[in-house]
């Protein structure tokens, strides 16, 4: 069809050239082919669209026939060599089909944008973060999870399952829940004792002449601050319906965020700063598990990391919060083979996989079991980010448009705020809400 | 006496003018010499405080070549560089034509014609990517190095203006004497007009070949995680991702000074024709 | 020119030309009406006709094939919604996919422009059918297929030498520029988006929006539209004088190894911008060397904050270090190629080196860079590249919606369409920016070229 479609195309944009030639009252009309063909009828057999996927469809009953269904998948850079492993054990464990997989590189937050483009050519499974599945779902993108849900729902933790629930249907696998921040620290300035509260960090820092970054120009970040007390509820379609960042406690945690972005030891950066910093000129500095190795590395023993601190907000000390966010495993909607899309994000998110996405690339689970295991406790910036989750907000219903408003409060607050902070904040509801569309 | 002080006086100026190219010179190579040493630099770490790396190495520029099963460096490379020969051809060729035609030849709304190409160039190129990436896709070139080539070059008329500028400065005697001697308006335009626009042909041979080299966006959408077919600039900048430029950054160094240097080396090369060339082109708008 | 109807008396304006092709056409030009190249074939012009008639055969094959299936559903953009169907076999919802607004849009806007085209050429073929009859009245001699391709290479050069630039044009440029026109009509926001939903028209619901109607938004639209006016302003003149000024340095005579000199500056072209622009990022962070290596001098006590509080400064000071080069460059050129009489002649008058630069020099490059200079002001109106990869826009405002202090309109509409999915806000923004350069370019290129200065200077 495409092709038939492309010579079609390409004579009738001959007919342009073909027009031109009757402009002028003189002579006739003829064709000066040899130069318009070359533009349209390139289809020279460029090929290579793993675009299409399936040159099957799912026949009645899944998996007991041998047909030869082609999956595109798609994960980032740091996940090919995982998911390609994972898709070898997938044929060894289902040998009744042939499965061809191609893989393509495409980074996680980028999978909204190429299935907006074009959904058609899109991977059948693929991975994104949990705060874009909202708009996704929204946009009618995502596969709805039937197949061996109530197993899904029961294997992972509770926080993560209701992150892949949008309007009561189970709208993807979730395959994560790593995605929060939180302290890293130098042991050889701050002692565990330190670590606990921001006004000893602050101090602690600036005495030996170091800094703490915190990257709270990073909505991300920033909104650590403002859900320490306060209340952000989304419904069960993702639409905020409740928020009271404006109210006293709110104007006490900005004033306390004021306070620290005016001290000498803080350091606005982003998270690149905090990984080459410390052992450097940072003494302590909040990012992800990302960042884990490269720390680690750099400090060696003096290597901390844990919960972040708390802060003193209107005379008392009140622990800062963050987002407990994670990965989901997701279905394209326009998927020729969802049935096997399906099983295959199925086996990529189930235990095994996951206890091998953890031992290949450290990556925190949302298996129980896997989460629960020994070896996971072990890992440090791991028991962090568990030790963080019980002050953490869960960021699955979040989505774009929620971040602008607290991204740019902080980034006024680093620039020097000038108005008062309760009609800053009085703004930032007003945009939250409008956010709603 | 007062030729001593004349003497003194030049000498300061001198003394002076060169002080002050020298300052600004270095004031302009800073970012690109940080670029160098930080592409020679062992330490990983993205973000440094200090200038000079504590440690010299050359494994940044072995490891762009040699360590390819993330990151197919010599592969995107090549990929960039047949786009950037075959859209600057061909590019080049279209430019040429559309100026010498809107120049020298004289047909019902060229006016028209020339006032509609000078405002198309204007519009914000990337709000239409979307139904570029489906046109393209239509005709089976999405995810091809030949679909880039064909977006590079398809929008290269748009800048005709400057080459068009030089053509206007060629004699019009010559073609008249040509068409006299039986000569086609085609045999005028190869073998006459053509040989004596080294300038401009310079001129647009760089713009249109450094383009590939730099698009970060277009070919992003166009090929849709297909790595195998993507260009440095989309290779590099996924290099420099959150979960990367932790091991990868000085990698990513390393690769831009690569880069660089083809693009320095045809500058150089083409330094006094690209002068010429743009200089022809301004005088006559 | 030999077959020039012309010659014979029969040309005719085109539009009486086709009237005249049914009232006093015979049988065979009447039936050109119908059957694209009867006409031309029934006057021995066969591989003509041919081709006419292969013309008309594929516009119907993709009519019916392509055309019709799109454009039956432009008016509304698509009805059907995408729904989902249980499958009890396999337990799965099964996705039915809908009508795609989208593609819908995309692929009428295609076939409108593709029958546009076809009309023309049908009006073409017409005519051409008529004048072959009118030549076969007079007795005119009637041109071969050979001729017709000959007075292509030579009379009608013109079409070949345009036809591939415009047929690239229209495909990837034109056509692409309309259907963003379009999506400024429809309400493709964040919470219309395909395959899931559909979009429909909305008039001109976005630009009554982003102009008067919504306080947030029309007040980012028209501080964001005052700042990228500064900006480009700013930015303009500032490089300009800057790379003229290096320029004239440079070409000094006492000054040694021009080349060398030359080439330093050149060298921060040819680095990617999405790099350099990243390591003076990384230099002017609060964190950064220059603020490391001015404390360390004693010169500040507190970093300075290049990238937040002092954004718009800095975005100028570095698109000037992006942009002297480039101006430099082009201005060596020209002052290079003054001509020396110029200079003769005002000395002669006794003019002194400082009246010689500001009568002769300055006038001069002024003129023949007109053109760059307005190129760059344009170009700087759209400077996504500075903008995007220094601040990103930021500092981010709540005063604004969705952008920060040192956005531009391009990297505000950028960020609505790949972030925020507003795409028909992002359209109307871009068709504003459109608007704006666009009457400004061409106000000015027609001045400067209809300035009939040249002779002062040749």
């Amino acid at each position: 069809m495409k092709r038939t479609l492309a010579i079609a195309l390409a004579l009738m944009l001959a007919l342009f050239a073909l027009a031109g030639c009757g402009t002028d009252t003189d002579s006739g009309s003829s064709s000066n082919s040899g130069n318009s063909s070359n533009s349209g009828s390139s289809t020279t057999d460029s090929g290579s669209s793993t675009a299409d996927s399936g040159t099957s469809t799912d026949s009645g009953t899944a998996a007991n026939d041998g047909e030869t269904v082609d999956l595109l998948v798609w994960g980032p850079q740091e996940d090919q060599e995982f998911l390609a492993v994972v898709a070898e054990r997938f044929k060894a464990a289902n040998p009744q089909n042939t499965y061809n997989f191609t893989f393509g590189v495409v980074k996680e937050d980028e999978v909204k944008s190429r299935l907006g483009e074009d959904i058609t050519s899109g991977a059948d499974v693929f991975r994104l973060p949990d705060d874009q599945m909202r708009d996704l779902v929204n946009s009618g993108s995502l596969y709805e999870i039937t197949r061996n849900a109530d197993n899904v729902k029961s294997r992972n933790a509770q926080s993560s399952v209701e992150g892949a629930i949008l309007g009561g249907k189970l709208m993807g696998y979730p395959s994560a829940a790593d995605n929060g921040y939180y302290l890293y620290y130098d042991k050889s300035v701050l002692s565990d004792e330190d670590v606990k509260t921001l006004d000893a960090i602050l101090e602690k820092s600036a005495a030996a002449g170091k800094k703490l970054v915190y990257p709270i120009t990073i909505g991300w970040v920033g909104y650590s601050w403002l859900l320490a007390q306060g209340t952000f509820e989304f419904d069960g379609d993702g639409k905020l319906t409740d928020c009271d960042f404006n109210n006293a406690d709110g104007v006490a945690a900005i004033e306390a965020a004021v306070a620290m972005v005016a001290h000498s030891a803080f350091l606005n950066g982003d998270f690149d700063q905090v990984s080459s910093g410390l052992g450097d000129t940072v003494a302590a500095g909040v990012g992800g598990g990302w960042m884990a190795d490269a720390i680690q590395e750099k400090l060696g023993d003096n290597y901390g990391v844990t919960k972040l601190p708390t802060a003193t907000m209107g005379g008392k000390q009140v622990q800062l919060s963050s987002w407990a966010g994670g990965k989901i495993v997701g279905v394209n909607s326009h998927t020729q083979v969802p049935v096997h899309a399906m099983d295959f994000a199925d086996f990529l998110t189930s235990e095994e996989m996951q206890q091998l996405a953890f031992e290949m690339r450290q990556t925190g689970p949302s298996n129980i079991n896997v989460a629960n295991s020994d070896a996971l406790k072990g890992v440090p910036h791991l028991a962090a980010l568990a030790y963080q989750a019980q002050f953490a907000q869960v960021q699955a219903k979040m989505s774009d448009p929620y971040w602008s408003p607290v991204e740019a409060l902080m980034q006024e607050i680093n620039a020097g705020l000038t108005g008062d902070v309760q009609s800053a904040l009085n703004a930032v509801v007003e945009q939250l809400f409008l956010a709603n569309g | 006496m007062s030729n001593f002080k004349r003497f003194l006086k030049h000498e300061v100026v001198d003394f002076l003018y060169h002080l002050l190219l020298a300052v600004m010179s270095v004031i302009w190579l800073l970012p690109v010499a940080w670029l160098i040493l930080n592409s020679l630099r062992l330490e990983k770490d993205p973000y440094i405080a200090y200038i000079l790396p504590k440690t010299f190495t050359l494994q940044n520029y072995v490891n762009l070549f040699t360590n390819t099963r993330d990151f197919d460096f010599p592969r995107w490379f090549m990929n960039t560089l047949t786009v950037a020969i075959f859209s600057c051809l061909i590019s080049t060729l279209l430019i040429l034509m559309i100026s010498y035609t809107l120049s020298r030849l004289r047909f019902p709304a060229r006016r028209l014609y020339m006032n509609i190409l000078l405002i198309l160039g204007m519009f914000p190129g990337f709000m239409a990517m979307v139904a570029v990436y489906h046109l393209l896709n239509l005709m089976n070139l999405t995810q091809t190095l030949t679909g880039l080539v064909v977006i590079y070059s398809s929008g290269a008329a748009l800048t005709y203006y400057v080459a068009k500028g030089f053509f206007d400065t060629i004699p019009r005697s010559l073609d008249e004497a040509a068409t006299l001697d039986g000569a086609s308006k085609n045999t005028i335009f190869w073998r006459i007009t053509l040989p004596m626009s080294r300038p401009i042909i310079t001129y647009t041979i760089i713009l249109t070949f450094i383009a590939p080299w730099v698009d970060f966006i277009f070919a992003n959408v166009i090929m849709r995680g297909k790595s195998d077919k993507w260009t440095v600039a989309v290779g590099l900048r996924n290099m420099i991702e959150r979960n990367n430029v932790l091991e990868y950054f000085t990698q990513f160094c390393a690769g831009i000074v690569v880069v660089s240097i083809p693009l320095v080396i045809l500058f150089m090369l083409t330094q006094k024709n690209y002068v010429a060339g743009v200089t022809s082109g301004s005088t006559k708008g | 020119m030999k077959h020039s109807l012309e010659k014979h008396g029969l040309k005719e304006p085109a539009f009486r030309e086709f009237v005249g092709a049914m009232t006093k056409g015979d049988v065979f030009t009447r039936l050109g009406f119908l059957i694209m190249g009867a006409g031309c074939a029934a006057r021995g012009q066969i591989a003509k006709g041919l081709l006419l008639l292969a013309a008309q055969a594929s516009y119907i094959y993709f009519m019916f094939s392509f055309g019709v299936v799109y454009l039956s559903d432009f008016a509304t953009l698509g009805t059907v919604e995408q729904t989902t169907v249980w499958d009890e076999a396999v337990q799965i919802n099964r996705v039915v996919p809908g009508d795609n607004s989208m593609m819908i849009l995309l692929f009428s806007l295609l076939t409108i422009f593709i029958s546009l085209i076809f009309l023309y050429v049908y009006f073409t073929s017409v005519r051409v059918g008529y004048q072959a009859l009118k030549r076969h009245r007079a007795g005119a001699a009637m041109p071969t297929f050979i001729d017709d391709l000959k007075s292509l290479w030579n009379d009608k050069y013109h079409f070949v030498l345009l036809t591939l630039p415009t047929l690239g044009l229209l495909a990837f440029t034109v056509l692409p520029i309309i259907f963003m026109v379009a999506m400024a009509f429809t309400n493709l926001d964040r919470n219309h988006q395909p395959p899931g939903n559909l979009f429909t028209w909305v008039g001109f619901e976005n630009f009554k929006e982003i102009f008067f109607s919504h306080p947030l938004k029309s007040r980012t639209f028209y501080r964001v539209l005052g700042w990228t006016l500064t900006w480009a302003v700013t930015a303009t003149a500032t490089c300009y004088i800057g790379g003229v000024a290096l320029a004239i340095l440079i070409n000094n005579k006492r000054v040694q190894l021009k080349n060398m000199w030359r080439t330093f500056f050149v060298i921060t072209i040819a680095v990617p911008q999405f790099a350099s622009l990243l390591f003076i990022r990384q230099l002017l962070n609060d964190n950064g060397t220059l603020n490391i290596v001015l404390q360390n001098l004693g010169m500040i006590t507190e970093p300075i904050k290049f990238l937040s509080t002092h954004a718009r400064i800095t975005v100028l000071v570095v698109n000037f270090w992006i942009g002297v080069p480039y101006t430099m460059l082009i201005t060596t050129g020209i002052l290079m190629n003054i001509p020396e009489d110029l200079f003769e002649s005002a000395r002669i008058d006794g003019a002194g080196p400082i009246t010689i630069f500001r009568r002769i020099t300055l006038p001069y490059l002024f003129f023949v860079t007109a053109p760059f200079l307005i190129t760059q002001f344009v170009g700087n109106i759209n400077n996504f590249n500075v903008i995007f990869l220094l601040t990103n826009g930021e500092p981010r405002t709540l005063d604004y919606f969705q952008a920060g202090k040192t956005d531009l309109l391009i990297t505000w509409l950028y960020r609505q369409t790949v972030d925020e999915q507003n795409f028909n806000m992002a359209a109307s923004i871009g068709i504003m920016i459109f608007i704006i350069v666009s009457v400004f370019s061409l106000i000015t290129f027609n001045i400067v070229a209809s300035g009939k200065k040249e002779e002062e200077f040749q």
